[in-house]
């Protein structure tokens, strides 16, 4: 898990969000949404965001939103 | 080309098929003498001379392909060809002749034949009112299937060694939008009890202005506009509520948090890991897993398919929408939200998705398949 994590799901997903605020560019997509709630458990659940500075800060940019806030209210 | 590759005779089992060669050895030629560039545009140029009718696989099943696949060459002559042969034609003038030929003038036909494909090919990109060709051309491109023209066009662009014309893509994103306009059109028509027939007013909002003068009119009460999807009459759900199924900390809490950044007002149900195969659930998702979701009569599983609803459903609120709606433009950056984008992205996840409840439903890959699924997932991913 760990190694199909950081050598097949990490680089994709650093690649697509590059520099940008979200993984579509500057706004909150949907995308964000889908993509979110799975590095979420990836975080909190596996620990597997240790070595991955730039989708911890994008991780937590998302957990900073109040919608995320109320959804997973006593899970963060 | 007959010269450049192993043309002889091979058995397939108790048939053998005479003077016949290897589809990826006809690529292999095709790239090595320069003819094509990569063995993609090889293929493409096997399948115009496929398609005229210069080579033929030995039982007619196949185009050319870069695999073990045998053809034979015809003896397709020149004249004919220039004339404008139509794909009917060619296949029933195709035939098995070369086998009696002689290889060398195997060779000269095909290699002439190759360049009257790429020849014809750029006519066909790059002269089309060429007056002096214009019989055969309208012939030509009245038996070409509008797949080979930009296949083609793409092939003569680079023979002649022009700056590579892709043709113009489609851009998505506009035409979900409009896709979207029609429907909140649709919507909203139902609303304003304009019309009964559904499919006439979806007919009426995309062809008529005054259709969309009158929707513009009336999209502006900022409230939910019913979801008219796949031909779906959803009267009563416009005042529903929508009620998720959800176990808190769980995948399900996807549909809740994209339902919070929508402002769409959710009634949960908490449920428990422990409580998904009861009966009584089961009789709301046979699936037995969240989320699961209702909204008014319609039943929904799965939280990509109930995302995607979730979108469409906010989309057709006009109020959100219209503001950044032109047609022909990309949705505003302004926008928090931007459906269009996220179906481009994950549209191909949920084709996965809906394809694999299909063939679990029809064709009973699994022993589990027909009695977990109902034809409900189905309709689901049918709307969405």
């Amino acid at each position: 898990m760990t190694t199909w994590f950081n050598h097949v799901v990490a680089p994709v997903l650093q690649q697509h969000l590059g520099d940008s605020e979200y993984i579509n560019g500057p706004n909150f997509t949907a995308t964000d949404v889908y993509v979110g709630f799975s590095l979420f458990v990836a975080e909190t659940q596996l620990g597997l965001l240790e070595t991955h500075k730039q989708l911890k800060a994008y991780l937590h940019r998302l957990m900073a939103r109040p919608a995320f806030q109320a959804a997973l209210k006593g899970w963060q | 080309m007959a010269t450049g590759i192993s043309v002889k005779d091979r058995r397939y089992f108790l048939t053998v098929y005479n003077n016949c060669f290897v589809g990826s050895d006809a690529v292999t030629w095709l790239v090595q003498n320069t003819h094509a560039q990569s063995r993609k545009e090889a293929v493409l140029l096997g399948r115009a001379m496929v398609k005229w009718g210069f080579i033929r696989h030995v039982e007619g099943d196949h185009t050319l392909k870069d695999m073990t696949l045998w053809y034979h060459f015809t003896n397709k002559k020149l004249g004919a060809s220039a004339a404008g042969i139509s794909p009917t034609e060619t296949a029933s003038t195709a035939n098995n002749g070369s086998n009696s030929s002689s290889t060398a003038s195997l060779s000269s036909i095909s290699t002439s034949n190759l360049n009257t494909v790429r020849s014809r090919a750029s006519m066909v990109s790059f002269a089309p009112s060429s007056s002096s060709n214009s019989a055969s051309l309208n012939n030509l491109s009245s038996s070409l299937s509008m797949s080979n023209l930009a296949s083609l066009a793409s092939m003569a662009a680079r023979s002649a060694s022009q700056p590579i014309q892709t043709p113009a893509r489609m851009t998505p994103s506009a035409e979900v939008v409009s896709s979207y306009r029609a429907l909140a059109q649709v919507g909203a028509m139902q609303q304003s009890k304009s019309t009964n027939d559904l499919h006439a007013a979806a007919a009426g909002a995309a062809a008529s202005a005054s259709a969309s003068a009158s929707a513009s009119a009336s999209t502006s009460t900022p409230r939910f506009v019913p979801p008219v999807i796949g031909g779906v009459t959803a009267t009563s759900r416009d005042i529903a509520p929508f009620l998720l199924w959800h176990i808190p900390g769980s995948r399900s809490s996807r549909v809740l948090w994209l339902a919070y950044e929508l402002d769409v007002a959710v009634e949960v149900t908490p449920m428990k890991p422990e409580h998904l195969k009861r009966p009584e659930y089961l009789a709301i998702n046979p699936n037995g897993s969240v989320p699961a979701a209702r909204h008014g009569d319609l039943p929904l599983w799965e939280g990509g398919a109930i995302m995607e609803y979730l979108l469409k459903f906010a989309a057709l609120d006009s109020a959100k929408f219209e503001s950044k709606s032109t047609p022909g433009a990309p949705p505003s950056p302004a926008s928090p939200l931007q459906p269009p984008e996220w179906t481009q992205v994950n549209w191909a996840r949920h084709q996965m998705y809906s394809y694999w409840s299909i063939v679990t439903l029809d064709e009973k890959l699994f022993g589990f398949g027909s009695s977990r699924l109902t034809n409900s997932t189905s309709a689901s991913y049918a709307l969405v």
